[in-house]
């Protein structure tokens, strides 16, 4: 029987109201701006035949419901996304939405148009309507083109880059895991008493002391290893596993016992590095004080999902709500990175005592 | 006779090493081995062991807890074993007796054994006790030293305050205090009683004899290294070569 310990969920970032005030400005100027440059170049146009207000009020209505339809534009847009397939079908819902864009976008142009003429004394003739609406048409068909390749272009940008901070903060996550593996192997205590231990053993086993040795030698060649691969087979974790292990076993001879169960047949699905390293540490120091009890690892394939369960006799949890060390915030970190949505990091207690920290991802 | 060694180690293969060491000297033998602090403390109390071989880092405590356990008892004879400790260094200043770097070799235990056997052979340990009260002095998060202390005269008890103690000398199975002129005698052992001074006021310099730092004039040498010190009550007491050694440098220098 076990009962989850509840984690206190990362805070969301700050809120964006500020950002998004300023990005609503920054449209509305554009909108301003667009109907005088519109208007005045119309002016010139059809300078002498017609008063300056009229070329502007036509221009500024007509870029006015447009942008007003932005927004509900954008929406649709996501929700049948120009490069969801299948294509044919996308096509001619979009093609569809255009025509209804362009009756909007027409009727509400011309309705502002009269109240403008009405409010300056004058009258507004739109003219033949299925005439004038074709051509409107055409020039709202190319309307809505040029509104989505901006917001398709928009959203592969911020796609991209989203992805490079990712990548970059993966990066970062990952090298700070790696020094925290390092420095955990080449730290003065675990060296020092793995090579007493080892002085010791030689005098009872010399294949023993032996082993020790090469093992002590994986554990630090795992160690300097340089290369940044995000994700590695999972026998080169389950290596720097073993030896690890078979190390403290050694040095706590008879007081601390290790068990590693691996499903067959997954030594070489790719897995994210050093996660187990963090969860190992931790239930050494803080659940089996004084280096007494057992520590179980297991490794379980389940359809797609690789599933790491780590549990131990130890003291268990505090009653407290957890704090994550360094160690367990980072790799929580890396798997959301890695697998957004898709991971499970989960930490309970188990009766009479001890503690389970169960870890899976999709592969 | 051989001398009883206690060994505390987290480590079952540390404690064998040593105590494997330890098997093959004749004047010595192992009566106990601990793994924790709570069983150090307990081994050691019961045991009366003349040595004790501690381990500095005992999981995720300390082995300084169990001297601290010991303090104000008539401590056996420290030698440290550790990997690496950060205030190793400093506390190693001054050494207590000896200390063994994890790994050691046959070699290097011998000359702690044979510094052991040589201060086994004194009969009075006092200064090697004032090292290890200096030593857990110097470690960070001890508790601050009582500045009220409950002294138990003939006819009543009573709090004297730390402050007006000018020094605490032994008298048989009694204990001497100083305080502003007045000399109260208390039953207690010197080593007890000074468990509860702080060693950077008070300094012991004889086995019978602790005095505030302040409380000291003069330093007067006299033959073969020994010295005298002069007290502001115009009293005299002996300084022995061992004790002058154990002086911070500031004050030998101020004297």
């Amino acid at each position: 029987m076990t009962s989850d310990t509840p984690i206190a969920a990362s805070p969301r970032p700050a809120s964006k109201r500020g950002w998004l005030n300023f990005r609503w400005a920054l449209f509305v100027i554009l909108g301003i701006l667009l109907s005088i440059y519109q208007g005045l170049n119309q002016a010139i146009a059809t300078h002498g035949h017609y008063p300056t207000w009229q070329p502007l009020v036509w221009e500024a209505s007509s870029v006015f419901v447009v942008f007003a339809l932005v927004p509900l534009i954008s929406r649709f847009e996501n929700r049948y996304r120009v490069d969801s397939r299948p294509r044919t079908q996308t096509v001619l819902i979009h093609i569809g939405a255009a025509i209804v864009f362009s009756a909007v976008h027409t009727s509400g142009m011309v309705f502002l148009r009269k109240l403008a003429y009405r409010a300056m004394g004058d009258f507004y003739d739109f003219g033949d309507v299925p005439t004038m609406w074709l051509y409107e048409l055409q020039k709202d068909l190319i309307t809505y083109l040029v509104i989505m390749v901006i917001l398709f272009a928009i959203r592969e940008f911020r796609i991209r880059r989203a992805g490079e901070l990712r990548a970059q903060e993966l990066a970062a996550q990952l090298s700070e895991a790696r020094l925290r593996h390092l420095t955990a192997q080449i730290e003065p205590h675990f060296l020092f008493n793995s090579l007493n231990a080892i002085s010791n053993r030689m005098h009872e086993d010399v294949d023993a002391a032996d082993r020790m040795i090469s093992q002590l030698g994986d554990l630090l060649r795992a160690a300097y290893e340089s290369d940044d691969h995000v994700l590695v087979p999972l026998n080169r974790e389950l290596g720097w596993l073993r030896g690890y292990t078979a190390m403290m076993a050694e040095r706590f001879r008879g007081q601390l016992a290790f068990e590693i169960e691996v499903d067959p047949g997954i030594e070489s699905v790719q897995v994210p590095r050093l996660l187990l390293q963090p969860i190992l540490e931790n239930a050494l120091k803080h659940g089996l004080i004084d280096g007494r009890g057992w520590l179980k690892v297991e490794v379980r394939s389940d359809s797609g999902t690789i599933r790491y369960t780590v549990s131990d006799d130890g003291v268990g949890f505090p009653d407290k709500p957890l704090r994550r060390g360094t160690g367990i915030s980072n790799i929580a970190r890396r798997l959301e990175l890695l697998f957004p949505g898709k991971h499970e990091l989960k930490f309970s207690s188990r009766q009479p005592h001890g503690a389970v920290v169960t870890l899976s991802f999709p592969v | 006779m051989s001398y009883s060694v206690v060994i505390i180690d987290d480590e079952p293969p540390a404690r064998a090493k040593l105590a494997r060491f330890i098997a093959e000297l004749p004047d010595f033998r192992v009566i106990g081995e601990a793994g924790t602090v709570e069983e150090g403390i307990d081994t050691v109390s019961r045991t009366a062991a003349d040595v004790i071989f501690l381990d500095i880092q005992l999981g995720n405590h300390s082995g300084f807890d169990v001297l601290d356990a010991l303090a104000g008892t008539a401590a056996p004879l420290v030698i440290f074993s550790t990997a690496y400790s950060e205030y190793a260094v400093k506390a190693f200043e001054l050494q207590a007796l000896d200390y063994l770097l994890k790994p050691f070799d046959r070699d290097r235990f011998t000359r702690s054994i044979e510094r052991a056997r040589e201060a086994l052979k004194e009969p009075d340990h006092s200064d090697l006790e004032e090292r290890v009260r200096r030593l857990l002095a110097q470690i960070p998060g001890r508790p601050a030293n009582a500045q009220q202390i409950l002294i138990k005269d003939s006819d009543r008890a009573f709090f004297l305050s730390v402050g007006d103690i000018q020094r605490v000398s032994a008298a048989g199975n009694y204990i001497e205090v100083h305080a502003c002129g007045k000399v109260h005698l208390v039953r207690d052992t010197l080593t007890t009683f000074i468990a509860q001074l702080d060693p950077g006021e008070f300094l012991r310099v004889h086995r019978s004899h602790v005095v505030r730092i302040g409380f000291i004039t003069q330093m007067r040498p006299l033959f073969h290294g020994d010295y005298e010190l002069v007290l502001k009550d115009g009293q005299t007491l002996s300084l022995s070569r061992r004790y002058k050694a154990l002086l911070p440098a500031a004050i030998r220098e101020r004297l």
